[in-house]
This record gives C-alpha cells, structure tokens and sequence, in this order.
C-alpha cells in the first residue's frame, strides 16, 4: 500500500543524482550542476517508478517543515519546483521540465545533441509527430548512446525531446515529448 | 515564521454563534431584496435564460435593472499575460503581431497584453505552448499586482487553482517560497503543468483544505482568491451558472472561514489581498466587514489600481467605512470581467 510516507518527495540520492547526470553530460554536453545552480533534486518514488524535480533550495527547506506539520492531516505535497525526469526500472526519460531548466540555464542549444528543425516538421513535431530526415536542417549528434536530442526550431526555441532512430538509409528524430503536449494533456 | 509540528486549532476569534448570525442577518436581507425586485428579476432571468431570478434581484439592487442589462450587454477585454520569466511585453508583442496578432498594451499591469485581433485562438499558438505568455483576464492580473509580492519572504496563495495567479507573483519574485494550496487535484495536476510550462520553481504545491493553513506556520503576502459564485462571469452564458441566495450564503459561509485563516496566518504587518470574481457585496465588502466586527487585529489598505470604490451600503446593512478602499471592476465601466480586490494588512 502507498502511504503517504512513501510518496513524499525528499531529497535524491546520489544514485538518482548521477543517472540525470550522465543524460545531461553524455547526450547535451552540460555539466548538471551548471543546469541546477540554485535548484536541489527531489525523488519521488511509486512502485517502480522515481520521478525527479528540480526546486530553490528554499523550497525544499520548506518542503523539510510542512512535512511534518501535516504528516498527521489529510493534505499531501503534490508538488515542488519543476518536474523533470522519470525513471522507470533504470531508464530515465527526460520531461519538458528539464528543457526548461536547461533553458534558465542558458544552454539553449547545448552544446551536442540537439536538432534544428524546419517551420514544417516544427508544426507537425508539435503534434506529437516525428521528424523525417529531410526537415532537420542541422544535426549536433548526442553523445551517448541512448540518442536524445533537444528539437528546437529555428528561432532556437526548445520544441521537445526526441531521439535519433535509424530507418533503412535515413534517420529520423522519434518523438519523445514536445510542448504541443501542454495542450493534449487535457489539463 | 515557524511552522508547528504539534498542531493545534488556533483559538477562534470569530465563533460559530458570530457566523451563524451574520449569515441569518444576511439570508434575511436577500429574502427582502428578492421580493423587493421580483418582477423585474423575472423578466432579467426570462431575457437572459442563465440567470436566476434571485441572481437578477441582487444585482437590481446593486446596480439598476438598466445598468445591470447594460452590464450583460458589455463586451470585455481579452488579455494574456507575458512570461516575464523568459520574455519581456514588447519582445513578446513584436513576435506575435509577426504572425498577424493586433495587441496594445494593458497599461495597467507591466505584462498585460489586451488581444485585439488574432487569426487562430489565442491558446493554440506554439508561444502559448511554449510558456512565452498565457492567458489571463485583466481584472485577475490586478489581484497580483494589488498584493505586490515582489518584497515578501514568505507567500501563500491559498486556493491557487490551476495556478494563473501563483505564476504570476511568481513573475513578481522568483526567490521567495510560494506556497500553493487547492483541494482539487485535477486543478493540481493543471498547476504543475503551468510550472512546468511558465519555468517556475519556487512554488510548493499542497493538497490541503485552505482552512487548515495554520499548520504552515506564518506568511507575509498572503493572496486570497476565494471560490465564489463566479458571477464576475455573468456576462458569459456558457460560463455563468444560475446562483440562488442559499447557494450564495454556503460561499459566504465559506469566504468568511477562509478569511479568518488568512487573518490568523498573517504575520504581523503582513498584506492580504482578498479577491473574488464575483461583484456582489455579499461575498466581498459583507464577507469582510463580519471580520472587521470581530477582529481588530488588520485594517484596508488603499490600493493603486483602477476600479470603482467598494460598496458600504447594500439593502438595509451597512459596513465598515474602511471598505470603500476596496476596488470593484465592472465589464461595462472598466472593460474587465467582474472582480472585487480589498488589500488588508495585519496590524
């Protein structure tokens, strides 16, 4: 059973900390403590799935004090700072939120792994499309082997996550998540 | 500003016996103005089939039958908001009049955008999604930019909602902890979205019943925008729903015991803005003039944004002078959905 205990959000462990990491490092080139400056990580677990956030320091200090204050009520913490990565039985996915700390990082675009893509692929990526070879206009090839690339536009505005897939002689950007997804959500 | 791990229900100025007299007080004086305006009420209601013979007598009462129909009559501004975390207004502007948008500034606010023209709906643009801007009244962005949070060390929106208003006094300071609360998850769920989008990270969300704010300990910007009758809307059919006096009542009842939270978590010399997007008196002026009768610990402030004078007398009751520095904004007069804005400060 989920107690309440069990789906707070705390601070991470390392462990979580290093997997982030090694995404923003490996595939864009940025060092996470570049991304994060004043933000600290929280976990929350749920079955076999963590969800990571990226809050002010001062927010996970208040986080540590309602805790408590409430721990004996029917309210619950919902939700702290910028929800930004899942990671499901070791895999991470990278969320919107994280293109939007990189973004108050001024990474935008990064260093490696990102895509520019035409006006064309921009309005169909943000219907939840993919993007075939001949609308990417520029290609910095992500560093690790799992291919995420930030799609941006080409005002340099981050558009979503995707990954480099190979089809026969082509590649093309599978969508991962993109920002038409703020509209879909339904709500 | 501790918070209390022991908690305990903090001693009520405001008792039940003060609470279930103001309400009767006030049940019998709408009792008195529906009958008073019975018949022009009904041909309101007939006219304008979304509202309720006893939503149409209180506003007669408030306005005239012919102020009131020309209120219905009215046409009000639609306005975004620009992200002033990722955008400045005339960045913004200068993006979307490339893509055949008309806009002039809001002038009241240092963000607002009123909407003039747009060839595709406002919400559906990729700036939209990409949190350059979002939508948002003009009458709501005034609510903000009466609690002026930009100073505060410690801010709370109490029922924030899907988190229009948090973002924005998040825009006002992007350090302090904001403390987000609402008992409607699926609102929640909006909020979290909107942090995401807006790039907010100083927010602290809770489920939690606004009453029981006095487990977080002390605020010093303190936004109250209580769930009201939502008659700020009234000039919307699809979005206005038809209120009788016992529904109004049950949100009074509601507003009052919000207040007097409020009151409590307030530290002192901190503000409060109370605000709803209803105009009636019952649940802006009335709601905290019961306050007043009690409490002598906060006072109204002036506030510095356009709107008529809070209304000291309605019917047969009358309140506290103080009120009228209250500021009510009206579609017909000021452009705005209908809100109400008082900003008290703890003393």
């Amino acid at each position: 059973m989920q107690t309440k205990k069990n789906l707070a959000l705390h601070r991470c462990d390392k462990r979580y900390y290093h997997v982030l990491s090694k995404l923003t490092s490996t595939c864009q080139g940025i060092r996470l403590e570049t991304v994060l400056r004043e933000n600290e990580l929280l976990c929350r677990k749920k079955d076999n799935t963590v969800d990571l956030y990226a809050a002010r320091e001062n927010i996970v200090r208040e986080l540590a004090s309602i805790r408590p204050a409430i721990e004996n009520s029917r309210a619950e913490i919902f939700t702290a700072g910028i929800h930004i990565a899942r990671i499901k039985r070791g895999k991470i996915t990278p969320l919107l939120g994280l293109l939007a700390i990189i973004r108050l990082a001024e990474k935008i675009p990064p260093p490696t792994g990102y895509a520019v893509v035409n006006e064309k692929a921009e309005k169909l990526f943000l219907y939840g499309k993919d993007v075939f070879q001949e609308n990417i206009l520029k290609l910095s090839q992500p560093g690790c082997n799992k291919n995420y690339v930030i799609v941006l536009n080409e005002h340099n505005d981050a558009l979503g996550w995707g990954r480099i897939r190979k089809q026969q002689n082509t590649i093309y950007i599978q969508n991962i998540i993109d920002v038409g997804w703020y509209l879909r959500s339904g709500v | 500003m501790s918070v209390t791990n022991q908690h305990r229900e903090p001693d009520r100025i405001l008792s039940q016996k003060n609470l279930t007299d103001r309400l009767e007080l006030l049940r019998q004086v709408l009792q008195e103005v529906v009958i008073k305006h019975g018949k022009q009420a009904r041909e309101i209601a007939t006219k304008y089939r979304w509202i309720h013979p006893h939503q149409a007598s209180r506003y007669i009462e408030l306005f005239s039958k012919e102020e009131f129909e020309k209120m219905l009559r009215a046409k009000p501004l639609q306005t975004i908001r620009a992200n002033t975390i990722l955008i400045d207004r005339n960045r913004l502007k200068q993006r979307l009049e490339r893509k055949g948008l008309v806009l002039s500034d809001y002038k009241p606010t240092p963000y607002g955008l009123v909407v003039e023209q747009s060839p595709k709906p406002i919400g559906a643009l990729h700036e939209y999604m990409l949190g350059l801007y979002t939508i948002q009244g003009p009458a709501s962005m005034l609510a903000v930019i009466a609690l002026d949070p930009s100073k505060a060390s410690r801010i709370i929106d109490m029922c924030a909602g899907a988190g229009i208003k948090t973002t924005q006094i998040a825009q006002h300071n992007t350090k302090a902890p904001i403390v987000a609360l609402d008992i409607n998850k699926r609102k929640l769920l909006a909020l979290k979205n909107n942090l995401s989008r807006l790039h907010v990270r100083n927010v602290l969300a809770l489920y939690m019943d606004a009453r029981e704010a006095t487990r977080l300990g002390k605020f010093d910007s303190i936004l109250l925008d209580a769930p009201c009758s939502g008659e700020g809307l009234i000039i919307y059919p699809q979005k206005s729903r038809p209120r009788t006096v016992a529904d109004i009542l049950t949100r009074v009842k509601l507003q009052i015991e919000l207040l007097d939270t409020a009151l409590d978590i307030a530290q002192k010399g901190a503000e409060i803005v109370y605000a709803t997007c209803s105009m009636s008196f019952e649940e802006n002026e009335y709601v905290i003039d019961t306050l007043l009768r009690v409490r002598r610990d906060f006072e109204l402030e002036d506030i510095g944004i356009p709107g008529n004078k809070g209304i000291t007398s309605y019917a047969s009751l009358r309140t506290d002078p103080s009120l009228s520095k209250c500021k009510r904004l009206y579609p017909h007069i000021h452009g705005t959905e209908g809100f109400t804005i008082c900003k008290l400060r703890k003393t």
